[in-house]
């Protein structure tokens, strides 16, 4: 459907998209995802010949976007970050003007004009103008504007950006309606709307693409394997004891838990392709020590982003250290600098609001004392 | 093309700027015809539009503002770079549109040598031909302004732009009587000309080398010349500047009362350099 080849932009001497090269294939909904200012809309304006490259190749549907456009954006419909409507226009004028202008024959326009209205839901409104409408309307009357024409594939860059989360919720649904029978690229910087959404996900930043997979297998292939996670009721000085005679643990972290002062959560790294929960289990009973959670650490689909995007949030970086409740302690031949690591990525996790419904610590195993 | 003509003419007519524009055209030009062909008894157009000129300075910027800049500002460009239609079919339907506001006040300027005829012998070739350059003109004025709409994002920097180059051209003449003629002084306003060309085609192209090598180029070519001939370059910088007087081109043209059909030819080079132009800076948009 769509083949991008090594496409490169670059503003002066700031590369906004660094050398993407990916394929788009028939009939899946695929996400774009990355936070502001990764490349997003650069790269998508690109697809849709907005603007050109600096450097690569866009073929759609066998046609290139710069040498054959007419042909190549009749395949497309596109809704940019803010929606392309005339204010003085109504909605039914503004589509039947674009309508027109897809070379739509005029004895379709009535029926294309009002099917769209329909499954945008815009019917009610189609005779007020534009600039008194929602915000939410007017991002509709930008999708219907992309549906015009029939595009096999619909673009749609942060459709759902400012809107309230009943309208978010009815864009989705509407996404997913049209995902059914058309290809459709979608971009976002929030995950859970890719999340609800998307069978593919494009995980971009800084221009550059660090992960393309379904949302299940980004998950698998970008969690660790070697971080186990306890809450356990004992005192730091007992843990550390105990934790100190398993030669699996590599390093541990720990700090009192914010419920319950006297119960701790242990952050525990192991040597890779070991299992030693049960061993930690016994060790924890033998001292009378009641193990409330013991769990392999999935990371969230939000710390993998975070992973991903590293760096990306430019502005909202923070790199203060908060130790005041943490106690590490690394064993004796634990890798000092890793565990250092460790620690920053948690404080960049530590300001960033959630925004996807699941927890933070995605367990796929408890076991409770 | 005929999606955005229709488009457009429908904005002109359901906002005030194309009611503005028209407005203006017909009132000004209404009354010197009063006042030269029914009071003071002219039988052509000869002084009447000639005078009712000074208010396109002001008439067409207004009409031609909104045209590419509000697009910039509404971000509805993004639609129109999207479409299956080409920048130049965009530009044309935009041009075509404001061309045939411009028509409705000059069909109605076609009634006046008419009613003039009731009362008395009037020269109707001469009249209506006067009146066919004088949309000419517009047309020409409208491509500028045109033009100017599609550098800037802001309606207002667009009309200050249109009123600003137009009134250049309206005085261009009288500014050309006062410029020093000798050769040396043509010779270094033509290499002034050329730095400023070589500043707009780096604007354009953001490209030092391609910048420099036109001014390189230019300024050979023009000292190649000033050394063999010299005497050519007598007055000529003068002579240029008279060239864009579009005004008093027009007047030369009326007055004379001949169709001068290199007047005709001069106005529709201006209407298709500067819709060219326009075609050039929209499309640059893209690479930028």
């Amino acid at each position: 459907m769509i083949e991008v080849k090594n496409l490169t932009k670059i503003y002066g001497d700031h590369t906004v998209v660094n050398h993407l090269t990916f394929s788009i294939e028939q009939g899946k909904i695929y996400g774009f995802l990355g936070p502001n200012g990764a490349g997003k809309s650069t790269t998508m304006n690109m697809i849709t010949g907005c603007l050109a490259p600096t450097e690569g190749e866009i073929i759609i549907d066998g046609h290139n976007i710069f040498s054959d456009p007419v042909a190549a954006k009749r395949k497309i419909g596109y809704l940019p970050e803010i929606p392309p409507v005339y204010p003085d226009m109504t909605p039914e004028e503004y589509l039947r003007f674009v309508a027109e202008a897809k070379g739509i024959r005029a004895a379709e326009i009535f029926d294309q004009v009002y099917r769209v209205m329909e499954e945008t839901n815009i019917t009610d409104m189609r005779n007020r103008l534009i600039k008194n409408l929602s915000k939410g309307y007017r991002q509709r009357v930008g999708i219907a504007q992309a549906m015009l024409g029939d595009p096999q594939l619909i673009i749609l860059d942060e459709p759902t950006v400012g809107l309230d989360p009943r309208q978010i919720t009815e864009i989705r649904d509407l996404i997913l309606h049209l995902g059914k029978t058309r290809t459709i690229i979608l971009s976002s910087h929030i995950l859970a709307e890719v999340a609800a959404v998307c069978d593919h996900v494009m995980i971009i930043n800084r221009g550059n693409l660090v992960a393309s997979d379904t949302l299940e297998n980004i998950r698998r292939t970008h969690s660790p394997d070697n971080l186990l996670r306890m809450t356990v009721r004992a005192n730091p000085a007992g843990i550390e004891t105990i934790l100190r005679t398993i030669p699996e643990v590599l390093s541990f972290q720990t700090e009192v838990n914010p419920e319950e002062p006297n119960l701790y959560n242990v952050e525990i790294e192991v040597t890779p392709g070991t299992d030693c929960r049960e061993k930690l289990f016994f060790a924890f009973a033998d001292q009378r020590y009641p193990v409330r959670h013991l769990a392999k650490s999935t990371l969230s689909l939000e710390e993998i982003f975070l992973n991903l995007t590293e760096g990306g949030y430019e502005d909202e970086e923070d790199e203060e250290e908060d130790d005041e409740e943490k106690i590490t302690v690394s064993a004796p031949d634990a890798n000092n600098d890793e565990d250092e690591d460790d620690e920053e990525d948690e404080d960049d996790t530590d300001d960033y609001v959630p925004l996807f419904g699941g927890s933070r610590h995605n367990d796929d195993e408890e076991e409770d004392d | 093309m005929g999606a955005i003509y229709r488009k457009e003419l429908k904005a002109y007519f359901s906002n005030m700027t194309g009611y503005i524009a028209m407005a203006m055209i017909l009132l000004m030009t209404s009354v010197f015809v009063k006042l030269y062909c029914f009071d003071a008894k002219y039988p052509t157009m000869e002084y009447a539009l000639p005078t009712a000129t000074v208010i396109l300075m002001l008439a067409i910027p207004i009409l031609a503002m909104r045209s590419f800049a509000e697009e910039r500002r509404q971000k509805t460009d993004l639609l129109l770079y999207t479409l299956p239609i080409s920048t130049t079919q965009i530009v044309l339907g935009k041009y075509f549109a404001m061309l045939t506001v411009l028509a409705v006040p000059t069909a109605v300027l076609l009634f006046y040598p008419l009613l003039l005829s009731l009362y008395g012998t009037v020269n109707l070739l001469a009249s209506y031909a006067s009146i066919l350059l004088f949309y000419l003109l517009a047309a020409a004025m409208t491509a500028i302004c045109m033009f100017m709409s599609s550098l800037t994002e802001s309606q207002v920097i667009a009309a200050v732009l249109g009123s600003g180059t137009l009134i250049l051209c309206y005085f261009a003449q009288i500014l050309s009587a006062a410029l020093p003629t000798s050769s040396l002084a043509s010779y270094i306003a033509f290499t002034v000309v050329i730095c400023l060309v070589a500043l707009a085609v780096y604007s354009f192209t953001k490209n030092y080398w391609v910048a420099f090598s036109t001014a390189v180029v230019l300024e050979a070519i023009l000292l190649i010349v000033f050394m063999i001939n010299r005497s050519l370059f007598m007055g000529l910088f003068q002579k240029a500047v008279g060239k864009i007087a579009l005004f008093d081109i027009f007047n030369a043209s009326v007055s004379s009362q001949l169709f001068d059909l290199t007047t005709v030819i001069y106005f529709l080079s201006v209407s298709v350099l500067f819709s060219f132009l326009t075609i050039q800076t929209v499309e640059k948009r893209r690479f930028s």
